[in-house]
């Protein structure tokens, strides 16, 4: 299983990734700072989750999330925004999930705060 | 332009026989129910853009892509496959587009678009935002006197159509919104230069001005971070993490 990890800071980026590590010890993950360079991978190699916080560059986490689907059409999609001013257009996107930072472990495995059961990725 | 179609299966071939008729009269297209024959074919004759089927029975379509790319690298591959589950295989060999069956003329159009641009309309003005910031118009570069006028034109492109106030401008070009007298007389400035340049390239229309904002039109424009954008595999792959380096505000950088 791979996942896609965006983010524009690097410290939360770093952390994030650990996080999800740990709740994903089998998993490669992938690590972008840079938007576009995200999902230029995404459009040459299988992914199966992305994690991406919405306020990303050069381009946005929701394009992020529209381009990668174009191409991994099943790949589970979640967002992470330090507000929820982004939830309901995260619901009209049909994300599985939307995370706010600071993100833990914890907070990755049960914070979703969208409306509905998140998929997990494995 | 010729035009070959790949598939092992008769009525499919016939099906995107029909397709590609309907939406490239003008084409020349030769069909092959086998992967040999059309490499064959590409092997003596300039091939443009390659429709294939990926189960091509004991040959993928994906291996025949390949070889097509190995004879003829600047063949364009378009895949048409009943099977979602090849998208990203196929985006890893830098095919242009990926159709699902039955491809309809207007799927087949819009895959062409991303090549070739507008069929009907040519746009004038392409811009390039990957590996530095250039406008042409017709092929020739716009010249600007002042680089804060290109600069504004460039932060204008980087909104896609979304206007931006002198306040906003001024905070991007010079990392400061307030808006003293003698700034907003230098904004004035630089924005009359840039309406200067367009209006000398026969492009102004291209921008649009109220009251207190600026905006450029999207539509009018072949920018290759707007192709990116629609997904267009081509600008995807073109990226080189290198989206306006000339600019700071623009500038990619890990916080």
């Amino acid at each position: 299983m791979r996942i896609l990890v965006v983010g524009r800071r690097r410290k939360d980026l770093e952390q994030r990734t650990a996080c999800l590590r740990q709740l994903y010890p089998d998993a490669e993950l992938v690590a972008e700072y840079d938007a576009m360079s995200a999902v230029k991978y995404a459009f040459n190699h299988d992914v199966d989750a992305v994690y991406t916080e919405v306020q990303t560059k050069p381009i946005g986490g929701f394009d992020v999330v529209r381009l990668v689907r174009k191409v991994c059409p099943d790949v589970l999609t979640y967002l992470i925004a330090e507000t929820d001013a982004y939830l309901n257009r995260a619901a009209e996107a049909h994300v599985d999930g939307y995370y706010l930072m600071p993100t833990s472990a914890e907070t990755l495995r049960s914070g979703n705060i969208l409306h509905w059961e998140a998929a997990a990725p494995c | 332009m010729n035009y070959i179609a790949v598939d092992d299966e008769p009525f499919a071939l016939k099906d995107l026989e029909e397709a590609l008729h309907e939406a490239v009269p003008d084409a020349v297209l030769h069909s092959f129910n086998t992967p040999s024959k059309a490499l064959d074919y590409a092997g003596s004759t300039l091939v443009n853009v390659a429709f294939l089927d990926i189960e091509l029975g004991s040959v993928s379509g994906l291996v025949l892509a390949k070889k097509l790319k190995d004879l003829r690298p600047e063949v364009h591959i378009i895949f048409v496959t009943s099977h979602e589950q090849y998208a990203v295989k196929a985006f890893e060999l830098h095919a242009t587009g990926y159709l699902m069956k039955p491809a309809t003329a207007e799927d087949i159009r819009r895959e062409l678009t991303f090549l070739y641009g507008e069929t009907s309309q040519k746009k004038r003005v392409r811009v390039q935002t990957f590996g530095g910031f250039d406008v042409f118009v017709d092929g020739v570069p716009l010249e600007f006197k002042r680089a804060k006028s290109k600069e504004l034109l460039a932060y204008l492109i980087d909104r896609r159509g979304v206007s931006a106030t002198a306040a906003a401008a001024c905070a991007a070009l010079w990392g400061d919104a307030s808006i003293e007298a003698g700034k907003k007389n230098y904004f004035r400035t630089i924005v009359k230069g840039l309406r200067e340049a367009l209006k000398e390239a026969g492009i102004e229309h291209i921008l649009l001005r109220s009251w207190n904002s600026l905006a450029i039109i999207p539509e009018q424009l072949d920018c290759d971070s707007y192709h990116f954008l629609d997904g267009d595999p081509q600008a995807v792959n073109s990226y080189r993490h290198d989206y306006l380096t000339d600019y700071e505000w623009a500038e990619f950088r890990m916080d």
